[in-house]
């Protein structure tokens, strides 16, 4: 009887991280699921607290944190397959500059570092999110491309893009101990 | 809400997660494959037949139906307003778009379609527990890791609800309330929104203090279940006919003869009313 072999390798995921998924990732689940929404007229879009979660989620967690906690998000949204794709494409997005965006904090060039966030939250938005619905929209026939896709970017997209950065850049400056991204590409969490 | 599960021991309720994801993929495939209403209305049938040998109550498809029913409406108009050209049948110009036969018949399957998209999911959620679909997902390749934290995540779920209320009782007090104009309601909402962001912070400092201290870390991939699921007899026989129903799909589909596209209907049609190009 040999001694059962423990699989030794960096978890993807750290306690911190699976935290911040299940508080934020379940907290914006409970906002969608107790009807805590302004639809944006004339739009099939929404308006809670989710986009908000997310984008501080994803900087301080990272990518796994933000595809994660986007998923988990989506889930209780009438279109599932919209956002439990687009959620964490958003997350993604904004994690990947939160890293250069710190250090840049950290040297003082701060207008510099929200001009970056606010870029990449941009980016997720016009270019990843906007396009994922309508493409999913039409790729099912459901409805077509281009209006679909221009009345997201004419109204929601910009309320979203508001509602990603401003609660983001306040949460950065009172509790920057949390927000310090420390996570690494590879998985986990740099060692402290 | 998503995750409207209804415990039950009916044969869906038995069928294994993984079985159930293969059904929700068949359905995306053949809604895809399929633009005639009458073949997508054949596959909302049978996500009905679903529903109700599962014994799932109407009044909750009733009130997702409901709740759905505004987007279907706009996509719908999108679909026969912009999204079909065509210049045969014209029936008359709604403004300046021409409002045709075909372009209502393809309209038509398209609604159904987006129905079939979303009732296909919720099925399948109504009639699959949350720890059984997370088990399915970690068998099916999702990271350990992953698994956790959505389960922690869904645990947490009446305590975060809970504390949501609290937020908004205690916002209640001060004269808070969820109406008026949009505008209105998400000045409304900021005022739950700060503090529900202060107390996540706090709360998944606390969980990961949980987590670490019941050994999260330590042997990850050799963790074990309280329960356990597992392929029977019953799912492979569901996959088999999951996968014949896949094939026949592809053949009779877009990509295949083209049996199931739009025009089969339309010509039914165009040849019970008589109507000329």
């Amino acid at each position: 009887m040999g001694e059962k072999k423990i699989e030794k390798r960096r978890p993807l995921l750290t306690a911190r991280q699976v935290g911040m998924i299940a508080a934020f990732g379940g907290l914006g689940f409970a906002w969608r699921a107790l009807g805590l929404v302004v639809l944006i007229p004339p739009t099939t879009y929404v308006l809670g607290i989710r986009y908000t979660l997310l984008a501080i989620v994803s900087f301080a967690g990272g990518p796994y944190v933000a595809i994660a906690s986007g998923f988990l998000m989506g889930l209780p949204s009438a279109y599932p397959l919209y956002d439990c794709v687009a959620f964490p494409l958003i997350g993604i997005t904004i994690a990947s500059v939160s890293k250069r965006a710190w250090r840049w904090m950290e040297e003082k060039k701060h207008i510099r570092a929200y001009s970056l966030i606010l870029v990449a939250i941009i980016l997720a938005e016009f270019i990843i999110s906007a396009p994922w619905g309508a493409f999913v929209i039409a790729m099912f026939g459901v409805a077509p491309f281009w209006p679909f896709f221009l009345s997201t970017v004419a109204g929601p997209s910009i309320v979203h893009i508001l509602q990603e950065f401003i609660p983001l850049a306040i949460v950065l400056r009172t509790s920057p101990e949390f927000m310090r991204p420390r996570w690494l590409w590879s998985g986990g969490e740099e060692l402290e | 809400m998503a995750f409207d599960y209804k415990p039950g021991n009916t044969i869906f309720h038995r069928l294994d997660p993984r079985t159930k994801i293969l059904f929700y993929i068949v359905v995306m495939l053949c809604v895809l494959l399929f633009s005639d209403p009458l073949f997508i209305g054949c596959v909302l049938a049978v996500i009905f037949m679903v529903l109700k040998i599962s014994q799932v109550e109407w009044s909750k498809i009733w009130g997702f139906l409901r709740t759905v029913a505004f987007p279907t409406v706009v996509y719908a108009l999108f679909t026969l307003l912009w999204g079909f050209h065509s210049n045969d049948y014209i029936l008359f110009d709604f403004f300046y778009f021409p409002v045709s036969v075909d372009g209502i018949v393809y309209t038509l399957g398209s609604t159904i379609r987006f129905l079939c998209i979303l009732l296909s999911l919720r099925a399948v959620l109504m009639v699959t527990s949350i720890k059984d679909m997370i088990l399915g997902l970690v068998k099916l390749g999702m990271p350990v890791e992953f698994g956790i934290a959505f389960t922690s995540g869904f645990a947490y779920l009446p305590v975060m609800m809970d504390e949501t209320e609290k937020i908004r009782d205690a916002q209640r007090v001060k004269g808070w309330n969820l109406k008026g104009n949009p505008i209105k309601r998400m000045r409304a909402l900021l005022k739950l929104m700060i503090p529900a962001i202060m107390r996540g912070i706090k709360r998944s400092g606390d969980i990961a203090l949980a987590l670490e201290s019941k050994g999260f870390g330590y042997d990850i991939r050799g963790r074990t279940y309280l329960t356990e699921v597992k392929f029977t007899k019953l799912d492979y026989a569901v996959c088999g006919v999951l996968v014949a129903a896949a094939v026949f799909s592809l053949v009779i589909g877009h990509w295949g003869l083209r049996i199931a596209d739009y025009e089969t209907s339309l010509d039914l049609l165009v040849h019970a009313l008589g109507i000329n190009r």
